[in-house]
């Protein structure tokens, strides 16, 4: 075992505890567990930036950044850190456990990262540019589905007008339809330059042939994802309708996508390498 | 110096009895002044809420006024024969009468537990006192240290948690859908006294427009004119007729007609919420009958609340408030063991003082009598004299101070320096 399993273990481990004590700190109103919440996570975060930076001293930075522990890893330092974030801003109160959980995810996927082999593409310069593309538009839906998220819960308490004093410990519906929306609005962009490198590297690729990829999972459901966050965008901006639970509704669903693609499918995929 | 406090609450006395000792502020001023001239030694403060009226005292340890000569005060200032209200009076004297002011400006002992308006009560109360000049070192002590206490326990126990009223709910609920409000509208439909005070409540927000409307435009223009809107609130007379219209606009609804029909009705407003382009809407119902019908909370982005939704809140959070009793109680005692320890060993200090002067005060008496009388004595002599005498009383005061120190933090630490300043004929302090 190395150090890298070392690093996904304590970290998925880490990441865990931090959202279970963020979450019993907004449900039972505890400051100590929120601390507690902060000293965990902050402790995975430091270990992961520890990680990224032993590998740019000893491989030089675009080196290792082709290392796909490396992104996966990058990944979760951003959900960590905005997670962190979360706990010091008013109007994202509540999403640091839900930005946690996310984390440990793609914490526990790095697992399956560790000595993945490298392939051609990896030393192409746009490589690194796609890879982290994607790292930010991921870590803006998932700041934009735990927004969501928090909306769902809070509308439903607030309609049914139960455990009240939970929703008073929530940002109000409108800060966290704010933060959904500009989290769809700066995601976007990304994720459309990280399928946009991709294909420009398929198209040059001779093997497999050019209509090859229709029948990758991971490419397929990247494509129908980019499609839901293009309908998104349009319909949170120019429909009137999708506004408040729909659009939040929308931003979780679209979360879940999000990470079938980058944990499960990136692994069923003969062309994602 | 001893404390005391006498007076009554919601709890002791009747409406009735609480009206006739109430004071205004002119009544307080004077009742503190006529005080000062009858017990010119003691120190008072005179607190008159709603829901209760105590006079703080205090005064040196065998001075006035005494319990009963307290009561007398109050009723002769306010023209009552004691007999009419002294069934309904409390007392408490030194500790109880600490913690009983602890437990006041913490409003343990209010109607509305942890409301917060007492605290303001208490030290607008201290700070007349204080302008009328009744307030010295003994008071001034007690009631700094009963702010602080107050503090501790809004910011360490949840005891002020939740609103307790119709209007304080009616707002929580409303900063849990809006992050803002200086871009919103509210719009009061009729002109009902619990609705005015949930806007006023609301007002505190500083929404961007209120829209006032009733049957009888006469009765939302007296209310128009009545309101206090803040700096940049637009505040306008609306008509009934178009009702639909103003909803459109509004954030936030507050309905309070005496119509025995709902005014509001689901099928009238089925568009509403793509008129409004899906935004939020807040509608508070606090009519009874009620105004809005149910059906319309099931519309996209309205969020309904009728009296019985705010009232019920409001009694949760009391309830939740009274669990925090306990953990409330024992912040108090903390607070007034360590005031109590601090006050007797500030106590000792003038005991001491003014045993050293009584024994300074002899020594020079004797001197006085005794150098004029030594002609042939040098100045060399004279001093060696002065210094014997000098260093005489401080032995003789050495033993009995370093015992009172050690007593200053014990119980009964009074005993001693009642003991000394019996034994020495010392005069009380202030």
């Amino acid at each position: 075992m190395g150090w890298k399993h070392l690093i996904s273990g304590f970290g998925t481990a880490g990441l865990l505890a931090a959202t279970a004590l963020a979450f019993l700190a907004l449900a039972r109103r505890r400051e100590a567990r929120r601390f507690y919440s902060t000293l965990a996570a902050g402790l995975v975060l430091i270990a992961n930036v520890a990680a990224l930076a032993t590998g740019i001293v000893a491989h030089g930075p675009l080196d290792a950044m082709r290392d796909s522990f490396a992104s996966s890893l990058l990944l979760t330092g951003l959900l960590v850190a905005v997670g962190l974030l979360a706990q010091r801003i008013p109007a994202m109160r509540g999403l640091d456990g839900v930005l946690f959980l996310f984390a440990g995810i793609m914490q526990f996927s790095a697992f399956f990262q560790i000595d993945r082999p490298t392939t051609d593409v990896t030393y192409n310069p746009w490589f690194i540019s796609h890879q982290v593309a994607f790292a930010l538009s991921a870590t803006c839906f998932t700041v934009g589905g735990a927004a969501g998220a928090v909306y769902l819960l809070l509308y439903r308490l607030l309609r049914r007008k139960r455990a009240l004093s939970l929703a008073r410990r929530l940002p109000p519906l409108e800060s966290l339809e704010r933060v959904g929306r500009w989290m769809l609005m700066i995601g976007f962009p990304f994720l459309t330059y990280g399928v946009l490198t991709g294909f420009c590297q398929l198209s040059r690729q001779s093997d497999p042939g050019p209509w090859q990829w229709l029948v990758d999972p991971f490419i397929v459901v990247t494509l129908i994802l980019w499609l839901v966050y293009a309908l998104a965008v349009v319909a949170v901006w120019r429909l009137p309708r999708m506004r408040g639970p729909r659009a939040a509704a929308l931003a979780a669903a679209s979360l879940c996508l999000l990470v079938i693609v980058f944990v499960v499918l990136d692994h069923l995929s003969p062309l994602h390498r | 110096m001893r404390t005391i406090v006498i007076g009554c609450n919601h709890r002791t006395a009747s409406l009735g009895v609480r009206e006739r000792l109430a004071f205004n502020t002119e009544g307080c001023i004077e009742a503190l002044r006529a005080m000062r001239r009858t017990f010119p030694c003691a120190e008072g403060v005179l607190l008159s809420t709603c829901n209760r009226t105590e006079l703080y005292v205090a005064r040196p340890v065998h001075g006035h006024p005494r319990i009963e000569e307290a009561i007398e005060f109050l009723g002769t200032t306010r023209g009552i024969a004691i007999h009419e209200f002294g069934h309904s009076i409390y007392q408490h004297a030194d500790t109880e009468a600490i913690r009983h002011l602890f437990r006041v400006a913490g409003s343990l002992d209010s109607m509305v537990l942890g409301e917060s308006q007492v605290l303001s009560q208490v030290k607008a109360a201290f700070a007349l006192a204080q302008s009328v000049g009744t307030v010295g070192r003994t008071l001034d002590a007690i009631f700094q240290h009963a702010f602080v206490v107050a503090k501790d326990l809004h910011t360490r126990t949840g005891i002020s948690a939740g609103k307790t009223s119709v209007g304080g709910t009616a707002v929580d609920f409303a900063r849990q859908i809006f992050s803002r409000f200086d871009d919103k509208t509210v719009l009061m439909i009729g002109a009902g006294q619990m609705g005015e005070a949930t806007l006023h409540y609301l007002l505190e927000m500083r929404p961007k427009h209120v829209l006032l409307t009733n049957r009888t435009s006469d009765r939302a223009e007296t209310l128009r004119a009545q309101l206090t809107v803040p700096h940049g609130t637009t505040c306008e007379v609306v008509s009934f007729e178009h009702l639909a219209d103003h909803l459109a606009r509004a954030d936030i609804v507050i309905s309070t007609t005496g119509a025995n029909e709902p005014v509001l009705r689901h099928a009238a407003l089925v568009g509403l919420p793509a008129q409004r382009q899906y935004r939020p809407l807040l509608i508070i119902d606090i009519a009874v009958p009620r105004d809005v019908d149910p059906e319309i909370g099931s519309l996209d982005n309205v969020f309904l609340y009728d009296i019985d939704d705010l009232q019920s809140v409001a009694e949760a959070s009391i309830a939740a408030r009274e669990k925090e009793i306990a953990r409330c109680h024992e912040i108090i005692e903390t607070h007034v063991a360590e005031f109590v320890a601090s006050q007797r060993s500030r106590n000792i200090g003038p005991t001491i003082a003014a045993l050293q002067q009584h024994f300074d005060e002899i020594s020079r008496q004797e001197l006085d009598w005794l150098l004029p009388k030594l002609v042939e004595c040098s100045e060399h002599d004279r001093k060696l004299i002065i210094q014997m005498v000098h260093r005489i009383t401080q032995k003789l005061l050495h033993a009995p101070s370093a015992a009172l120190r050690d007593k200053a933090a014990a119980s009964h630490a009074n005993l001693y320096t009642d003991a000394i300043r019996n034994l020495f004929g010392l005069k009380d302090e202030d």
